[in-house]
């Protein structure tokens, strides 16, 4: 028994180096000549079984895998976040409030509030009631996206007005709501996700999603520059920019959108045929005037020296959240496009 | 080690690069242990991310003083594996059809690898449930035998004592197959 379990540790020992290739079959044997004999056909059969299982995943399954782990770990961090906030009992009278007395004074009221005004925690939840209520991932989208503009309204608000002790909560629902908006068109077409998932910008496993846009969603109107077909039209708001139709296909627009004062780092590439007239086109036109503006204010509220350096961290981790969030949702949507 | 440490305390508190860098330190051994285990690979791909989901979502309420990371995940993939199994009794897919290859092997090694491959699972099939554990934890997973006696809750004795055992009757059965064979 004290032999066996003696040469169960000299086993071990070999297998250890041999697992992780620290040592040959050969190797090992030298360094326990005695026992050679009993040794070596077990070392021979460990050495076929390590060799035998040396499988790899493929390098499209890992980019996949990498691409649904990073959806999932941006959806799970929404949703602890956003859930917890606000309180049951305004979600509770908003959903009530909504569904019987829709557009309600109070509700209406609280629509201008700002962080601590006792009317604000309605705000909020009437925002996530019309999430709920909303009858499409793409109505969703839009108002995720529109509640991502109001409360970078409010921060900048808090800003000039001196009341900065609210803006962490705000930079997180922030980036909450960009990694909803990112997802959400995603959930219409996984398969496409899974397919784009290679394409879609390396996606930085390490870094969450996101998006924003105006809550009051009037799509806005873009218009190409020149050199498009009509189908193309598009237009962009003032800060932005650099337009470059593809001759060959003249479906496919590549927008190089530089916000922020044209710093590379705010650059959001936008390739495909959306700019075109279905149904997904105001959803495309919120997102891509959005992908521009949200990530220039996010930007501003960072070089103010208003904001405590404290703060800063959730806002760059939002802005980064913007960019691949719009990113993400702008070429999902493209795929979904007929 | 203690930079897993780390990382796995800053995952814990939610720092979510933390678990990226985990995830990509555990990706593929867990991907070889749950091939070796299902044998289909497209099977193995959704278990895999299985694991790491269910991982992000449980690491929080992990208790870093209990057994180690390693062995939490694999503790995982293991009863990920027997819902699987319980859930879809679903028979294997032929070797042939199912197993993945590695990524640098030219035409003639793939077969040979597969072959291998091939024999070297049907090999397993004759150990016992531990023997075989311990067999996917070593050398699919690449445990070292305290993380497998954490993982397996025995001692690292037993480990040992199985994993002789376990090289020991997949020896005989190899020996036995290619006399078959000739």
């Amino acid at each position: 028994m004290g032999n066996n379990k003696q040469f169960s540790n000299i086993l071990n020992d070999c297998l250890e180096r041999l697992i992780t290739g620290q040592e040959t079959v050969e190797q090992c044997l030298q360094r326990y000549p005695e026992y050679i004999d009993e040794l070596e056909p077990l070392l021979r059969t460990a050495a076929l079984m390590n060799k035998a299982i040396d499988v790899k995943p493929s390098d499209d399954f890992r980019a996949r895998a990498r691409y649904q782990m990073q959806l999932k770990m941006a959806e799970i961090k929404a949703s602890h976040r956003v859930t917890h906030v606000v309180p049951r009992w305004a979600i509770a009278v908003c959903t009530v409030m909504l569904v019987f007395v829709l557009g309600s004074g109070t509700i209406l009221a609280s629509a201008g509030s700002m962080p601590g005004s006792p009317l604000y925690a309605v705000k909020l939840a009437a925002e996530n009631v019309q999430v709920k209520l909303a009858w499409s991932q793409d109505k969703k989208t839009e108002l995720y996206v529109a509640m991502a503009d109001e409360r970078v309204t409010e921060m900048t608000w808090m800003v000039n007005n001196n009341k900065t002790q609210g803006l962490e909560v705000a930079a997180q629902r922030l980036d909450s709501y960009y990694n909803k908006i990112g997802i959400l068109p995603l959930a219409e077409n996984t398969e496409t996700a899974f397919s784009s998932a290679s394409q879609a910008a390396a996606p930085a496993f390490t870094t969450a999603i996101a998006t924003t846009t105006p809550l009051a969603l009037s799509a806005p109107t873009i218009t190409l520059a020149s050199g498009a077909t009509d189908k193309n039209d598009v237009t962009t708001p003032a800060p932005v920019t650099i337009i470059t139709p593809i001759a060959v296909a003249p479906t496919v627009t590549v927008i190089e959108v530089p916000a922020a004062g044209q710093r590379e780092d705010n650059v959001i590439t936008i390739t495909g045929n959306q700019f075109n007239t279905s149904n997904n086109s105001k959803l495309m036109n919120i997102l891509i005037y959005n992908a521009i503006t949200q990530p220039e204010k996010i930007q501003q509220l960072l070089d103010s020296d208003k904001v405590p350096e404290s703060v800063k961290p959730t806002l760059r981790r939002a802005l980064a959240a913007s960019k691949i969030g719009y990113q993400n949702a702008i070429n999902n949507l493209n795929n979904t496009s007929p | 080690m203690q930079e897993e440490l780390n990382l796995v305390q800053r995952a814990r508190q939610g720092d979510h690069e933390a678990f990226a860098r985990l995830y990509e330190t555990h990706f593929d051994k867990i991907f070889r242990y749950v091939v070796l285990k299902i044998r289909n690979q497209a099977e193995a791909e959704d278990m895999t991310q299985q694991v790491f989901v269910k991982a992000f979502e449980s690491i929080g309420s992990y208790q870093m003083k209990g057994v180690p990371f390693t062995a939490w995940l694999y503790r995982i993939a293991h009863n990920q594996m027997v819902d699987y199994v319980r859930k879809e009794s679903k028979k294997p897919v032929p070797l042939d059809e199912s197993l993945p290859i590695r990524d640098d092997s030219d035409l003639e090694g793939e077969v040979e690898t597969k072959m291998e491959m091939e024999k070297v699972v049907l090999a397993t099939k004759q150990l016992t449930k531990a023997q075989r554990e311990v067999i996917s934890l070593r050398f699919a997973g690449g445990l070292s035998i305290t993380e497998a006696a954490k993982t397996m809750r025995k001692s690292e004795g037993a480990i040992k004592a199985l994993q002789h055992s376990a090289i020991l009757s997949l020896r005989k059965t190899l020996l036995a197959g290619e006399k078959g064979g000739e």
